[in-house]
């Protein structure tokens, strides 16, 4: 198998993982977005309401929800980072073998 | 955007993302799960209550059945009156049953009686470690709500969880390369909803958890200096943690035999070394005459399990090969499920659907072990791995060795007549070295120039996990 064939079949093998992992984000997503949002946050109100008598210090209400939000914000966060910067390194490695 | 991506790609930053994400993690899991609903927390507690209000360790007076119980009818007051009232399945759903408790806990709270307890629960039986570490947190809050106190007593508990993902973080960077992986390695321990679950309960899990971690963190710095000789720190590390472990739970014990395997290694190694030869020599003396005068003042754990053991083939087997070859798929999905996601009293549990999900993980990560094993007998060129190979294997052999002892512990059990003692959540100790030796399986699986995306699906899975498991206990509790 030549080089140039043996370069086209690799890339053709990330792209194919790089869809798949893709999937994976976006079911991600869905599945985060439609469980999340729509069970946790409109119950929030409820919960803080009725178990704000036992929420001692910290947890003492806004408090849970600043915490919740915050650490969605930043899990989520993280995880998008964490792939924006694995396709910048794939296409960054990608381009490099092409050149060598 | 460069310097951005300076950032984000430096270690320190790595560092500070694990910990707030484990600060903010944390602290909603110490307010999802509610005071007492998590199993065993209402007996560590009186154990913290009692050294906290007698200032001595509780001792088996008789004057209560503590084996028979969750919490004995002599435990305080104000302890009492929480368990009982918020044992009802739809207490957190409903307003109208909780209006007058918390004024009568803060009532409670302010007399000597009302927390007073005799500590008759089963925990007094577990070394005092974290219970003495606890009552720092509990003394601070003496007067309010006992629901301030067991909060502050958690956020203990929540300390133990971030020191065992730091040292995760730290030993991963010595065995990989990578430091994507490094990051999903410590951010497994981060996210794994058992352990996200343990460390926010009053329970002395979360510090074998915790010291556990930090103890294989010295282990590891110790096995990637072999065989030149390990820094000092690592050494006094690695003494000082076993020695905390040791009084903190037995069923952390099973990460030990490592520190004897290494200490043994160095001994042999650097037999001709003059300082090797005083040290070891005055180490063994030290543990001589530490171990007998500990053992002649009875302050030395020496079962690990109480009872009677001289009971054996009551269950169809009397050795442990016989034990293991008993195990059936049932037990198998019972650890496994306990392992990642029974939580609360074990009354509920993450979805079926991560059972097959979770089992063909571990399938993969047995390939991509053979894999990354074949990777290595290859390739010469060194540079070109990004793992070292001893200490992983140091991390798999960790990992079989502490499994192994947790499922003799539960043979131990059984002969006793108890089945079902051990739960999954007991392998805890040893997932940090489990998360190392996953990520490197995984990683040999996906070709160089994507690995950092491996990194990613790792980190997607276990935060996709843990947000399962928080829905499960907000469910299981709160909604209607």
């Amino acid at each position: 198998m030549s080089a140039d064939r043996r370069q086209k079949l690799g890339r053709l093998w990330g792209g194919i993982i790089l869809l798949v992992q893709l999937r994976v984000l976006y079911v991600f997503w869905l599945r985060f977005y439609s469980e999340v949002s729509a069970t946790a946050f409109p119950d929030l109100e409820q919960v803080r309401t009725r178990v704000s008598h036992l929420r001692p210090i910290l947890l003492r209400s806004p408090a849970i929800d600043v915490f919740l939000v915050s650490f969605l914000v930043v899990s989520t966060g993280i995880a998008v980072t964490l792939w924006v910067l694995a396709a910048r390194r794939w296409w960054r490695d990608s381009a490099r073998a092409e050149v060598t | 955007m460069h310097w951005l991506r300076t950032v984000v790609t430096r270690p320190s930053t790595h560092l500070v993302a694990l910990i707030v994400l484990t600060l903010l993690k944390s602290a909603v899991w110490i307010a999802m799960l509610p005071p007492f609903l998590v199993a065993d927390e209402p007996s560590h507690f009186d154990n913290v209550q009692y050294r906290a209000e007698h200032h001595r360790a509780p001792q088996l007076d008789g004057s209560a059945r503590p084996m028979s119980k969750t919490l004995s009818d002599t435990a305080s007051p104000e302890a009492r009156k929480l368990w009982v009232s918020t044992l009802p399945k739809d207490f957190y759903r409903r307003l109208d049953m909780a209006d007058s408790l918390d004024e009568r806990l803060v009532a409670l709270a302010q007399t000597d009686q009302g927390r007073d307890t005799n500590g008759q629960t089963t925990s007094m039986g577990y070394p005092g470690a974290y219970y003495r570490l606890s009552v720092v947190f509990y003394d601070a809050f003496r007067k309010r709500s006992v629901v301030t106190r067991i909060m502050a007593v958690r956020c203990l508990s929540l300390l133990f969880g971030l020191c065992a993902v730091i040292a995760t973080y730290l030993a991963a960077r010595m065995v990989v390369d990578d430091l994507s992986l490094a990051f999903v390695a410590a951010a497994l321990v981060a996210l794994q909803p058992m352990e996200s679950q343990m460390c926010s309960a009053v329970n002395n899990d979360a510090g074998v958890i915790g010291i556990s971690a930090l103890l294989y963190l010295f282990q590891v710095r110790a096995a990637v200096a072999l065989p030149a000789m390990p820094p000092l720190w690592s050494l006094v590390g690695m003494a000082l943690t076993s020695i905390l472990l040791v009084y903190t739970k037995p069923t952390g014990y099973g990460i030990l035999p490592g520190v004897a395997f290494l200490a043994i290694a160095i001994i042999v190694i650097h037999r001709r070394d003059r300082r090797v030869q005083l040290v070891a020599g005055a180490g063994l003396l030290l543990a001589a005459v530490l171990g007998g005068y500990l053992s002649y003042k009875g302050l030395l754990p020496t079962s690990l399990v109480p009872g009677d053991t001289d009971n054996p083939g009551q269950h169809g087997f009397s050795t442990f090969p016989e034990f293991l070859r008993s195990l059936d798929t049932t037990y198998r999905d019972y650890l496994l499920r306990s392992a990642w996601g029974q939580f609360g009293w074990l009354d509920y549990s993450l979805d079926s659907q991560w059972l097959p999900a979770l089992r063909s993980a571990y399938t993969v990560i047995e390939i991509g072990t053979v894999v990354a094993l074949v990777i290595h007998a290859t390739r010469r060129d060194d540079e070109r791995l990004w793992f070292r190979a001893f200490p992983w294997a140091f991390g798999i052999a960790t990992t079989f060795v502490g499994v192994t002892f947790i499922l003799y512990a539960e043979h131990r059990f059984r002969l006793t007549g108890l089945i079902g003692v051990i739960q999954g959540r007991n392998f805890l100790f040893v997932l940090p070295a489990f998360a190392i030796w996953a990520v490197v399986a995984i990683g040999a699986l996906i070709p160089a120039r994507l690995r950092g995306m491996s990194a990613a699906m790792i980190f997607t899975g276990a935060l996709w996990l843990n947000y399962s498991g928080l829905l499960t206990i907000f469910r299981q509790h709160y909604v209607r």
